[in-house]
């Protein structure tokens, strides 16, 4: 046996069982039962017996997975599939059988270099909304908010300052960890977390935000499973948490625009379905247009992954931009006029995808909505 | 087009050619993947590693146009042709025993045209029937087709096993659905059948796709009967003396014109355990289960007309909250932990359906045949009947082994044998091969027995006229050499 008691359960339970092949994205778009969770089971089950050994085919299946964790939400028993995947690129890992681009991923991860090919308007950033010093509010925005897509972060900038709190940025931010970590490499994650956690507390934040949703599921529910605990005193919130409470404060004023209505939400994976944040983005949506987001067919837990999860769009850029088709035909069955998501890498893919299929969606981050309606904008003192 | 030898890889770039390069895989995580359905034999072959039969392609034709071709192809090459939807069977009927290419028919998935007048929906056969409901719904219409694997299958897949769902009693099975199906024939012609299933124009002929099981071609095309979505269910739980009296109950119900969607009947052994794990009661009996839908009086009758039906019987009524966990989880005993699934205890369901006059017969005779000639295994026969006409019902019993022989040799002989006791008591009482899970390579030994030699020579005589290479699905529903191959 390769793999440890609980993994081998979950094995046991999914090799044969066909019935979460509808939930699996990557399936959706490939029609292949070697990426369904059953797929993804069996093949690791028979390595798991000795009836096979890792190949460059299989491993390539193991890596076509968004871990959206679908399967186990609709799962009646909740089998965590999810976990084999997990397992089963561990072990890949600590073979040293990954494909060369998870490796050459896992290296810039490691050593805090971007791993978006061109960081666009980074300088312009630098001077508009990065800040350091002391402060009372840390701001992560997550590599992929900063170098593909900074009107993230700018209109991030603009609502913290139109309601004047006392915000900053790391300097360097790099991973997280949660990438290495679903792809496999849980020890070096561990240390990247570590040292990221270090350098948040340099800073004595009393509250952490950020509005990527891989990075909040890393702060608030890894960390502490990994033994971090340097985060423990302070608040981490989700953007859409923050501005919500600072709404009921009567701090964040929004302007209501109902011509802004017609358009639909879309869960993100990581803080739906994985953190349950669920009505935070829709109450906001709600506070701008006047009217609750279309919701797609599949929404809240149900909701379909976009591709881009465990970095999938930049390990299997193909894979990931037929899973996110998919996603962006369910926006154009509710015939919305733009989609709102609530995390930097869901945007990141939609917007791509809608350029490929011409179909003329508007895709916005949910703070660049608010941003949009903020009452009061303060004037940036740092500039 | 000139008929040539191909090597595995001559064929794949052939293949290409007909349907494009990302649509033939032959990668072998996927043949693996597609090695495994849900019966056991497969299963437990698998796990102990034996080498399977593997098609050398697995194709993903994406139009009909693209299955005519690859068909003609393979009929000119004399290469066999096994079609799949979702490859979930628990009888090896999308197994590639014999070879060839797999054609998977999970692309052509789309929803072609809904009728909302007549009521119908034009459908290609790849679609999952989990996503085709939810395009239904949306809509306000349902298929009414909830079968265990719901959520797993394709709609051509449910035809060409001709399957049943929960709501059969009022719904029927697959060929009480269907309307019009297109074809494409073994010589790669393409056969649409009239666009209605009611007619004097010469005999339906798409019966004779519906359950061939991929053996006389590939489904293109399916128009199926949709529905409203029901203004309200309604449920009635009953503890009945015991197993005649239920069946007399069912028979009644059903003569009497109501049109239950659900009617599940459970023998003693069954029952028992649905009293211990749902009502934490003790007590003997057969256990009702009789469900209604539709328009809201209609309903309210029909069941206060069963109500007085069952009560005759002396029935105790257990309240419908049961009921209603039923039908809210009525797939949920199919997800892990399901132990027929995950451990390798010896098990198969022998499904069959008979006249009224004989039914008990065939399930005491099926009981007897498992219990009194396997005892000595351990072997442990229960039953439910499950989907009820007015001329008689389906049985649908498994058994189970859990102390199954180590030796390869003496567990294949002996799951052999208990199906072949099984299914043969049942034919000698009335009852036939199989009910609704079809026949495969499971239960193709015994199909000459369900029909009689004479009768089978029809079959094989359309198979041979559709067919004469054989191509189309060997080995499957008894016609062809499944045996040989170890199955």
């Amino acid at each position: 046996m390769v793999f440890d008691q609980k993994t081998t359960e979950i094995l046991k339970m999914c090799r044969c069982c066909f019935m979460c092949r509808h939930a699996c994205p990557v399936f959706l778009a490939t029609k292949l039962d070697a990426d369904t969770p059953r797929g993804h089971a069996l093949l690791i089950s028979r390595i798991d017996q000795g009836l096979s050994e890792w190949t460059e085919d299989t491993i390539d299946k193991i890596y076509r997975c968004s871990q959206c964790s679908l399967c186990k939400e609709l799962c009646e028993f909740k089998w965590g599939e999810d976990l084999v995947v997990q397992a089963g690129r561990e072990n890949i890992v600590s073979g040293g059988r990954e494909p060369e681009a998870v490796k050459n991923l896992a290296r810039l991860l490691i050593d805090r270099r971007p791993v978006h090919n061109k960081p666009a308007k980074e300088q312009k950033l630098q001077r508009a909304a990065v800040r350091g010093g002391q402060t009372d509010v840390l701001y992560f925005a997550g590599e992929t908010a900063f170098y593909k897509h900074p009107e993230i972060v700018e209109a991030t900038a603009v609502v913290l300052d139109s309601m004047g709190i006392n915000w900053a940025m790391l300097e360097n931010e790099g991973s997280t960890g949660v990438e290495l970590f679903e792809l496999g490499y849980s020890g070096e994650a561990r240390k990247v977390a570590g040292d990221l956690a270090g350098r948040i507390m340099d800073i004595h934040p009393s509250i952490l935000i950020t509005g990527c949703a891989h990075a909040y599921r890393a702060f608030k529910e890894l960390y502490p499973q990994w033994g971090i605990d340097a985060l423990q005193g302070i608040q981490i919130h989700h953007i859409t948490e923050y501005l919500i409470n600072k709404m009921s404060e009567g701090v964040l004023r929004l302007a209501q625009d109902p011509a802004l209505s017609g358009v639909a939400y879309h869960d993100p994976c990581q803080l739906g379905r994985k953190m349950g944040v669920y009505d935070a983005p829709r109450n906001l949506i709600k506070a701008v247009t006047g009217n609750p987001p279309a919701e797609l067919f599949h929404n809240r837990g149900e909701a379909e992954c976009c591709g881009s999860g465990s970095v999938m769009y930049l390990t299997n850029p193909d894979t990931a931009i037929k899973v996110a088709r998919r996603r962006m035909e369910s926006v154009l069955q509710e015939s919305a006029k733009s989609v709102i998501t609530a995390c930097p890498n869901c945007k990141n893919i939609l917007i791509k995808t809608d350029a490929d299929m011409h179909s003329g969606v508007k895709v916005l981050d949910i703070v660049e909505l608010i941003a949009s309606q903020v009452k009061g904008k303060c004037e940036d003192k740092s500039r | 087009m000139r008929k040539k030898d191909h090597s595995a890889e001559s064929l794949r770039d052939d293949l290409k050619k007909i349907v494009g390069p990302d649509n033939v895989v032959a990668d072998q995580s996927e043949i693996d993947c597609q090695g495994v359905d849900v019966w056991w034999i497969t299963r437990y072959r698998m796990f102990r590693g034996d080498d399977f039969p593997q098609p050398l392609a697995i194709v993903f034709p994406e139009d009909k146009g693209q299955v005519a071709a690859l068909v003609k192809f393979c009929n000119l090459h004399k290469i066999p042709v096994v079609p799949r939807g979702g490859g979930a069977g628990d009888s090896g009927g999308s197994l590639a025993v014999s070879g060839g290419i797999t054609v998977d028919t999970k692309k052509m998935d789309r929803v072609l045209k809904i009728n909302e007048k007549s009521l119908t929906v034009r459908v290609q056969p790849g679609i999952l029937q989990k996503h085709l409901e939810e395009y239904l719904n949306r809509r306000g219409y349902t298929m009414n087709h909830f079968p265990a694997s719901f959520h797993t299958s394709t709609l051509g897949g449910f035809v060409s096993t001709n399957g049943t769902g929960v709501l059969s009693s009022k719904y029927g099975k697959l060929t009480d659905m269907v309307h019009q199906l297109e074809v494409v024939l073994p010589d790669g012609t393409i056969f649409k059948s009239l666009p209605v299933n009611r007619h004097s124009t010469g005999p339906d002929f798409s019966k004779l796709f519906i359950g061939a099981e991929g053996t006389l071609g590939i489904i293109t095309e399916i128009l199926c009967k949709i529905y409203p979505l029901p203004e309200k269910r309604a449920f009635l739980s009953f503890l009945l003396p015991n197993l005649r009296d239920g069946i007399e109950v069912g028979r009644k119900i059903m003569a009497s014109g109501l049109q239950p969607c659900i009617m599940r009947f459970y023998d003693e052994r069954d029952t028992g355990h649905i009293l211990k794990n749902q009502y934490d009661m003790e007590g003997t009996g057969c256990f009702l289960m009789v469900g209604f839908d539709g328009l809201k009086e209609m309903v309210d009758v029909q069941t206060r007309l069963a109500h007085e039906i069952i009560s005759q019987a002396e029935g105790t009524e257990l309240g419908d909250k049961q009921a209603w966990n039923w039908w809210n989880d009525r797939l949920k005993s199919y997800y892990p932990p399901l132990d027929y699934v995950c451990e390798p205890w010896m098990t198969a369901v022998t499904d069959t359906v008979a006249p009224y006059e004989d039914i008990e017969n065939v399930y005491r005779a099926m009981k007897s045949a498992v219990e009194d000639g396997f005892g000595k295994y351990g072997a442990v026969f229960h039953a439910h009947f499950s989907h009820w006409y007015d001329w008689g019902t389906s049985i649908y019993p498994s058994f189970m082994i859990k102390d199954t022989p180590g030796d390869y040799a003496e567990a294949m002989k002996l799951y052999k044998e208990i199906l072949d006791a099984c299914i043969q008591a049942a034919i000698r009482n009335g009852g036939v091969v199989n009910e609704h899970h079809a026949i495969g390579l499971r239960l193709g030994r015994l199909i000459v027995d369900g029909y009689g030699r004479e009768s089978f020579e029809l079959i094989k005589t359309v198979k041979k006229a559709l067919d004469p290479n054989n191509i189309m699905n060997p080995g499957k529903l008894g016609l062809g050499e499944g045996e040989a191959n170890g199955f």
